[in-house]
């Protein structure tokens, strides 16, 4: 087993520098021990795709994305037939063909000859995998990530069952196609719309939060080494403040931590009124946020 | 432990959460996988499997307190605590003697499980009667159904509480024993008060909320609708048109780049005949379109009015987005203006709608009865390709809200969304019930003005 205990889920993802929760731990631990998909929400920049690519980096597996959107089909997500090769190939074994049916006597038997040759064009050298079919054929255990899954149309949903229950998909002409490997399977949501029960009920569910500011301020400092302590915990706190507020958008990890990384090209060591205000606009990213958050901002530092 | 597990499963099921033999079973198993250092380990495990969205994460927070927190347990620093096993003998023995289980109530009956530490059936009856629909009714309304409902089953455990401490303090002679005893049937009847008293909960961090911004545009897009002047009426429909035009150019655009499909191998083996059969020229299909199905509700009572008719005019002047538009608009009685709308001159239909015979509009505003009316027409006609937009200001004139039936609504659908014309500092206030709405909705936003009006329907339509 690649984890020994949540502890050790812990450990390794903070050295590929990814700190985890308590929480977090658990449901990863319980994840790759029981072969489950995990199903992750949480608000937009709170670290959940990069879960995913943080757990590729640390169990050393390839990471297989599918980026989920309106409109995403079979022929996108599972496998496509090659069509333009099959002609062309067709084209290139024309003589060969002739040659099969040349002694033929009647028109049954040729079509019976060609017939018996078929399987040669709906084979595996044309079928083309796109990310689900790569991640059960692949012969090492990859993690697939399947984002912002909410996205989706819900026949696309359904189609998701049979992978997430079983890890196979069948492709009619080819039949069903077992597992080489089992990946871990992390689903994102940002709750767009609810999912169906069937496919909450093959995951294991998590939900993401903004983190503690205790753990906040060391990620920013895991990030940015060269930070100075003050710094951080006010802008940290100042951060806490403004996500209180009724915004547009909330500042999120990546947030804080552009704001620190322009307050340290600034060469500040503290945050004074004047340089969060003139910062200010990596933090919000709307116009009547800003303005909203400018005119508070004196209580908040 | 695998039988506390199934009760507690029971519980979640009676307080409307779904959860199947297999989660239990699952949780079972992952029970025994890690090292349970603390309550925190032994919560995240169950939660992961038995509240799978945000929104159960406040009903499962529920059932998990009143379950795994209130049993009778001895208090530590009290020299004469007697041990939890005592207690519970205690109560069933209370029980035996006092109740007869015949000519028990079903309300009784839960309240005295729920004492014995089995809240199900009693969550289940407490479900149940908050989810009760008010009935139809044709000469006075009232709104007291639930709440005759919720008084008598206060009554029901106050009286119980109060009988069964009486008997306590009548014949239990262990003074440590008393005093744990009534404790416990007293934190027991709070809770059975708050559960009663509490409307069902969601967590709604997910909810995207739009309200208030300030945007530079001018006057008339930031006019509110409310106050509109009748001869401002003609730019704002010209600047209606202007703005459905740019649109529909933009999703033109998008939808050229978006629309290439996979090969159509007939077309491109008859190309192929021009070059000796070889297939140099390959054809695709055109993907068809995946619209989206709308169904709009609104209230056209009083100032709302003017927001609901330019919302709708914008959607039908966009109806070639979307597969489907259905419309039905409502002060207290529901009336379906499909066919209505289905015209090219929609702002002319749209002017004739109040003169639709099946609108009242001297009737006081009630959501509750209009939602109610809409589940019966309409439920059944949504999927999971539907959006849902209603627009109002949800003051039901303090009528029963009823937004159990929002919820049933949120199942079948893709999106709902909430457009509300009133000022945001006004939204909850007086009898407006948006509060109680909000938890059920994907979305939240603002619509006093026809700049947030624009907002809106762009993000709907792109």
């Amino acid at each position: 087993m690649p984890f020994n205990d949540v502890k050790d889920v812990q450990k390794q993802l903070e050295s590929v520098r990814y700190i985890a929760s308590q929480e977090i731990a658990t449901v990863v631990f319980l994840a790759v021990a029981t072969e489950k998909p995990i199903l992750i929400e949480g608000p937009a920049g709170v670290g959940k795709t990069q879960l995913a690519k943080a757990l590729s980096m640390c169990l050393d597996r390839q990471l297989i994305r599918l980026q989920c959107y309106e409109g995403l089909d079979e022929a996108k997500a599972l496998y496509e037939w090659e069509y333009a090769k099959q002609l062309l190939y067709t084209q290139m074994v024309k003589d060969r063909i002739n040659h099969v049916i040349s002694d033929a006597r009647t028109l049954p038997e040729a079509v019976d000859r060609i017939a018996s040759q078929e399987d040669a064009f709906f084979s595996e050298r044309f079928v083309q995998p796109r990310p689900l079919l790569q991640a059960i054929s692949s012969p090492d255990p990859v993690v697939l990530l399947i984002d912002e899954v909410d996205k989706s149309d819900p026949e696309f949903e359904a189609f998701l069952l049979e992978l997430l229950s079983d890890f196979q998909v069948t492709i009619p002409e080819l039949g069903t196609r077992k597992p080489l490997t089992i990946p871990l399977v992390i689903l994102t949501s940002n709750n767009y719309r609810d999912m169906s029960d069937a496919l909450k009920r093959r995951c294991l569910h998590l939900y993401i939060d903004y983190p503690e500011p205790e753990i906040e301020m060391e990620i920013v400092r895991m990030k940015l080494p060269g930070i100075s302590v003050k710094l951080v915990e006010q802008l940290i706190r100042t951060i806490t403040a403004i996500r209180g507020m009724e915004l547009r958008k909330k500042p999120c990890i990546s947030e804080s931590i552009d704001w620190a990384r322009s307050l340290i090209a600034l060469e500040k060591d503290e945050l004074t009124l004047p340089d969060a205000s003139a910062t200010l606009n990596t933090v919000c990213k709307y116009r009547s946020d800003l303005l909203k958050v400018r005119q508070q901002l004196s209580q908040m530092i | 432990m695998l039988n506390s597990l199934i009760k507690f499963a029971e519980c979640c099921r009676a307080w409307d959460l779904r959860v199947s033999t297999i989660e239990v079973m699952d949780c079972a198993a992952q029970l025994n996988l890690v090292p349970i250092r603390g309550e925190n380990d032994f919560k995240t495990v169950l939660r992961a499997n038995f509240a799978k969205s945000r929104r159960e994460q406040k009903k499962f927070d529920q059932v998990y307190h009143l379950y795994f927190h209130q049993r009778p347990i001895p208090l530590d620093h009290d020299r004469e605590a007697v041990s939890g096993e005592i207690v519970k003998e205690g109560i069933e023995k209370l029980l035996e003697e006092f109740v007869n289980p015949e000519n028990m109530t079903e309300a009784q009956h839960g309240f005295a499980r729920m004492i014995q530490g089995e809240p199900a059936a009693f969550l289940d009856h407490v479900q149940r009667l908050q989810s009760a629909e008010e009935k139809r009714q044709k000469a006075i309304k009232s709104n007291l159904a639930q709440l005759s409902g919720k008084l008598s089953l206060m009554l029901a455990i106050s009286q119980m509480t109060d009988r069964f401490i009486d008997q306590v303090k009548r014949t239990e002679t262990d003074p440590a024993l008393r005093r744990q005893l009534i404790d416990h049937l007293s934190d027991r009847a709070q809770h059975a008060r708050s559960l009663i008293s509490r409307e069902p909960d969601y967590y709604t961090d997910m909810l995207v909320e739009t309200g208030d911004t300030q945007s530079g545009q001018t006057d008339l897009a930031t006019q509110p609708l409310s106050t509109m002047d009748p001869h401002l009426m003609d730019d704002m429909k010209e600047m209606i048109a202007r703005l459905v035009r740019k649109l529909k150019d933009q999703m033109a655009r998008r939808y050229a780049v978006k629309n290439r499909g996979s090969i159509d191998v007939k077309q491109t083996l008859r190309r192929s005949a021009k070059f000796q059969g070889v297939p140099i020229d390959i054809r695709y299909k055109a993907r068809e379109k995946t619209r989206a199905k709308i169904v709009t509700l609104c209230d056209i009572s009083g100032s709302v009015w003017t927001a609901s008719k330019f919302m709708l005019h914008f959607l039908y002047s966009l109806q070639d987005c979307f597969s489907r538009v259905r419309s039905f608009v409502f002060v207290s009685d529901l009336v379906e203006i499909t066919d209505l709308l289905e015209t090219p001159q929609v702002s002319g239909a749209l002017d004739r709608v109040m003169s639709n015979p099946g609108i009242n509009t001297h009737a006081r505003t009630d959501y509750g009865m209009a939602f109610q009316q809409f589940k019966h027409q309409a439920l059944r006609e949504l999927d999971k390709k539907t959006t849902v937009i209603i627009l109002g200001d949800a003051r039901s004139n303090y009528q029963n809200p009823q937004a159990g039936i929002l919820s049933q609504i949120r199942e079948k659908v893709r999106r709902m969304i909430w457009l509300n014309p009133e000022p945001q500092h006004t939204w909850y206030t007086g009898d407006s019930e948006i509060r109680q709405y909000r938890k059920h909705c994907h979305e939240l936003c603002a619509c006093s003005n026809l700049s947030q009006l624009e907002d809106f329907i762009r993000r709907l339509v792109l």
